[in-house]
């Protein structure tokens, strides 16, 4: 048996069953680590020694029939969650000495789970990208094709899922950085809704749209994580106290009856034939399966993404000003291009003169943006549209223009603005055998519903068999 | 006559005693201890560290504006305020900007005028909010250190109109709102430890000859009304001034310095100058006409607040001072006194348990507590109990040993043989004689009236004898 | 009134400095025209009806999310941890060029 292919349930029910331990399914995934991770460059940071003392401490708690959620499986982290002890750097220069001193709430929750944290992934420097090309610590491939991004910002974890180098990988979607990644991946990527998951620890990027989330291979994987990470935290003050249902037992549900919606607008002239295709196949399967397609419409789309643009920028340029290189980290020169230029243009969007103009206005846009989204879910249980208006791209092939970038989130960005959940889950191939995604959205705190929909698709069509084939 | 008018305007900063930090757990109270000893993620402006807002802080602002007759308004919210700066952790200040918790305050005081009589002037509060406060900076030759210990400390900053026009009138407004503020409890409101900081926005009106505001003068003060005014172009901003003695010092010689200026027909450049209370100057730092771009927007850790006119109802503010001084008057006490007792609170709290000590029996009048505490001030240390019974002893009859008295009764008697022959002859003043005489063996402790009717009874008895 | 958004270098050194940034000259020239570019772009959303909409600066409808006034002994770091990444330190301060 291949450890390194198991789904995280398949590896929580071996485990259990005794088919092997928690340090022979830690030890593969980091063989596997150390033979494609030089190519891949998922990994910035590699904790083998602590995560093989963990196993071994796993096991014997196994050994005691102690049971836990996430007991013995190792996971990794986005190097822009906060790990006491562990080297987190955002992925940037800036930050390429940072040992911190504390571990995000989300850690302690996965840590008390029983998870074991076998390395830090890579991102787009401060999580400022879509593609994966700009990190300070290279490029990560795509295991499905080495010339082309996984997508971003959390490239890396969505090609440690994928290459089998962990059973989770962490993440943080602020304007598609979760869904993205799982899009061109072939993995399940959950952007929780704003608030599920604390962010206190985890780097912040845009405080008003930045969401705690996680990729795996399956759907049942995802719900476990999410039933460990979700819940107000007293050290968040934006996380809600809303329960924490049973995802797990509410994802097995029936669908029939179902209202999904299709926005007219995620389906235009922008988005490839054969992305809308898979997504029209993806929904056909949900229709046999007893849904309704209805087709709707979320007339602010086209603004979505500037407006988005805006509050994020602007609140990255605060959120950065504290990296002066006095308490921790290097000098603000250290900045890479992205970073300086979405700080740039987040400082105008808020200067004196400006603000009304951009910051205040995007505000008033994203009171419009909420509102399309609460008249659609009066009508609809759920909303289906692509991740991506296009295939896996390769390198440089938007990097050279940053405004040709920016629009890869136009149809990511809206649910980060309305702050609603969405799960991107695997809907087919292209021809060369590149990865596509269709997302599923929610009204607030719907995790469950989107769990129950992605779920019953994904049984139907199970496209997390497939497996890249990984060159050396 | 005067050709200029000082406008000055004031910002006071008050350090609240709260036992935590505004948004985090550390401690509040920091003299005193080690460098960078009381820090946390959020206070230290660590990555992914986030601010949750101190309740009791956010009800002491409440209470604060209250105490300003401010209007409390019923939503409120912090909103981040962006300038670099090494003490300044995040690089933005978490404070209040467009809807802070109180507003459109005022304080009434009485104060003695220019012709020496007592003039009621209101000063207007515009508004008061709450922030964080920053870390220390410590210069040592060429490397500027840093402590965090303070950094996010509970501030109340309290901002008045521009109501002031010379610097006794600020001096008195500081006194009765550090009282205030020691009345609320909420902080030591000490300048020279820094929990109370005043920066004062000072600049010089030119009143222009012929001007109404002129004729103004002339007539007699009959009403508080205030002109319409206009006010001057730019403001000079003075920090630094760490002590009461300074408050009037600083202004002074800012409005001195900015009326030379203005005599050479020149403006005052807008900017902000330090204190230097060596020299007594006010001195250039950075222009305040580059003004900071703060691009304050809404801090979106934080939810916004929303108080119910009950919630805003519930927090009682004490009796004020000035409510004290209007009380103390109806009870008889001289304004003087009724000043001074209100001055410090432990004194005040003093005089008022003394004062519900007060039985009918005992004779003691409230008056009789406000003397003695204003004119013996080694009493202010008593508890009540001991100060009361100090009072009881000092108006009751004296308590004397009877034996002794009786002694020295019949010893005067018998070696005053003329006194006594003169009072049975019917000289009732030669009682006196006596009187005086026993007092003084009893070296007063004895009371007269005692004295007397034993002496009149020895004489008229002569068989009387002391109990031995 | 629509206008064009220009971004002139002077805008672009103003911006940096607010930021704290040092720019090369070649810098602020890409930077001027990216950013021309992008707030193009952006400048969309001046069409938006937006006369009698509020600000939405909190996605979620949460009000009063408070701590209670305690010490936590838990979060505190000790001197060596406050200054364990720090560039220069002394005598349990943090050092920075100084000031004045």
């Amino acid at each position: 048996m291949e450890l390194t292919s198991l789904t995280l349930k398949e590896a929580l029910e071996g485990l259990e069953n005794k088919k092997f331990s928690s340090v022979e399914l830690v030890k593969s995934h980091i063989s596997r680590i150390k033979k494609f991770n030089k190519k891949i460059n998922a990994f910035v940071t590699i904790c083998e020694e602590e995560a093989l003392k963990q196993a071994r401490e796993a096991d014997k708690l196994i050994a005691k029939k102690a049971k836990n959620a996430l007991l013995g499986i190792p996971i990794a982290l986005k190097d822009n969650w906060v790990t006491k002890g562990v080297k987190s750097t955002a992925a940037s220069k800036v930050l390429d000495n940072y040992v911190p001193q504390y571990d995000a709430t989300a850690i302690v929750r996965l840590k008390a789970a029983g998870a074991i944290i076998i390395g830090k992934t890579n991102l787009d420097a401060w999580g400022h990208g879509s593609s994966g090309e700009h990190s300070d610590y290279g490029n990560t491939l795509n295991p499905w094709d080495y010339s082309r991004v996984t997508g971003g910002s959390s490239s890396g974890s969505g090609a440690a899922v994928s290459a089998g180098m962990a059973l989770v990988g962490t993440g943080t979607d602020t304007g598609g950085s979760i869904r993205q990644p799982a899009a061109f991946c072939n993995v399940v990527g959950l952007k929780p809704t704003y608030g599920r998951v604390s962010r206190y620890g985890i780097i912040a990027m845009a405080s008003s749209t930045d969401s705690i989330g996680h990729l795996t291979k399956t759907v049942w994987d995802s719900a476990r994580v999410l039933s460990v990470t979700a819940g107000f935290d007293p050290m968040d003050a934006t996380t809600g106290k809303n329960e924490v249902p049973d995802y797990e037992e509410i994802l097995r549900g029936k669908i029939s009856g179902l209202k999904i919606g299709i926005p007219k607008e995620y389906f235009g002239k922008g988005t490839d034939e054969i992305v809308a295709d898979a997504c029209h196949k993806a929904l056909k399967v949900l229709e046999d399966l007893g849904c309704k397609l209805v087709n709707i419409s979320l007339p602010h789309t086209k603004y979505a993404y500037p407006v988005y643009a805006v509050i994020q920028t602007s609140e990255v340029s605060s959120n950065l000003l504290r990296y002066d290189g006095v308490r921790y980290g290097n000098e603000r020169k250290m900045f890479g291009d992205e970073a300086k230029r979405r700080i740039m243009m987040g400082t105008h969007s808020l200067s004196s003169g400006y603000a009304d103009k951009y910051y205040h206005q995007s505000l008033k846009g994203r009171t419009l943006i909420i509102r399309d989204f609460m008249e659609a879910y009066k009508k609809v249980d759920v909303i289906a549209c692509p991740v991506w208006p296009f295939l896996p791209f390769k390198f440089d092939e938007r990097a050279i223009d940053p405004l040709k970038m920016y629009l890869s989130d136009v149809f990511t960005a809206p649910a980060n603005v309305s702050g609603n959940p969405s799960l991107s889950v695997p809907a087919g191939f292209s021809r060369d055998k590149l990865p596509i995604g269709i997302q599923f959205m929610g009204p607030n705190y719907s995790e469950d519903l989107l769990y129950k929909v992605a779920y019953a698709y994904e049984q139907e069509t199970k496209w997390y068999l497939e497996k890249p084939k990984l060159k050396e | 006559m005067n050709k200029y008018k000082p406008v000055i305007g004031l910002e006071i900063h008050v350090e609240l005693k709260t036992k935590s930090k505004m948004f985090c757990g550390c401690p509040a109270v920091f003299f005193g201890k080690k460098p960078n000893t009381q820090t946390c993620p959020v206070c230290l402006g660590l990555p992914g560290a986030l601010p949750v807002p101190n309740r009791k802080a956010i009800d002491w602002t409440i209470l604060i504006g209250k105490a300003l007759n401010c209007k409390i308004n019923e939503v409120s919210k912090f909103d981040r305020k962006h300038y670099f700066y090494p003490d300044l952790p995040k690089g933005y200040q978490i404070s209040q900007y467009d809807e802070p918790i109180a507003i459109d305050g005022s304080l009434k005081l009485k104060i003695k005028n220019e012709k020496l009589k007592i003039e009621e002037k209101t000063f207007r509060i515009t508004r008061v909010h709450l922030e964080e406060d920053t870390g220390k900076l410590l210069h040592v030759g060429a490397d500027t250190l840093v402590d965090f210990n303070r950094s996010g400390v509970p501030l109340v900053e309290v901002v008045t109109e521009p109501d002031f026009d010379n610097a006794d009138d600020v001096k008195r407004f500081l006194e009765e709102l550090q009282v205030i503020i020691r009345y609320l409890g909420v902080s030591d409101a000490d300048m020279e430890k820094g929990s109370m900081r005043l920066e004062p926005n000072i600049s010089v009106r030119k009143l222009e000859v012929g001007s109404w505001e002129l004729e103004e003068r002339k007539k007699p003060q009959t009403s508080n009304h205030k002109p319409q005014t206009f006010l001057p172009k730019y403001k000079v901003e003075v920090k630094n001034i760490n002590s009461f003695r300074f408050v009037k010092q600083a202004i002074e010689y800012e409005v001195e310095r900015q009326i030379g200026i203005l005599e050479k027909g020149e403006t005052p450049m807008q900017e902000t100058r330090g204190f230097d209370d060596k020299k007594g100057i006010t001195y250039g730092q950075r222009s305040k006409e580059e003004a900071h771009d703060y691009r304050y927007f809404p801090e979106p850790d934080i939810p916004p607040m929303t108080f119910s006119k009950k919630y805003i109802e519930g927090i009682e503010v004490p009796e004020l001072p000035n409510q004290k001084v209007e009380r103390y008057l109806k009870l008889g006490l001289r304004y003087s006194n009724a000043f001074t007792l209100t001055r410090n609170k432990k004194l005040n709290d003093l005089f008022e348990e003394t004062t519900s000590k007060i039985k009918v029996q005992d004779k003691i009048q409230v008056t009789d507590i406000a003397n003695l505490l204003i004119n013996k001030r080694e009493f202010a240390n008593l508890s009540s109990e001991e100060l009361y019974r100090k009072l009881k002893e000092l108006k009751s009859p004296k308590q004397f040993d009877e034996k002794l008295l009786d002694t020295t009764i019949n010893q005067l008697i018998g070696v005053n043989k003329k006194a006594v022959e003169d009072y049975k002859k019917g000289k009732e003043n030669a009682i006196m004689f006596l009187v005086g005489q026993v007092m003084g063996e009893m070296k007063g402790k004895a009371d007269a009236k005692t004295v007397i009717s034993k002496l009149k009874a020895q004489m008229s008895n002569p068989n009387l004898k002391s109990k031995n | 009134m629509k206008k064009k958004t220009l971004l002139s270098v002077e805008n672009v050194e103003h911006i940096a400095d607010l930021a704290k940034l040092t720019l090369t000259q070649d810098e602020q020239k890409k930077y001027k025209e990216q950013l021309r570019r992008i707030f193009d772009y952006i400048d969309q959303i001046s069409k938006l009806k937006t006369k009698k909409v509020i600000e939405t600066s909190h996605p979620t409808n949460i009000t009063n999310i408070f701590r209670e006034d305690k010490i936590d002994e838990s979060k505190i770091l000790t001197q060596e941890e406050a200054l364990s990444n720090a560039v220069k330190k002394k005598n349990g301060y943090f050092v920075v060029k100084a000031i004045f």
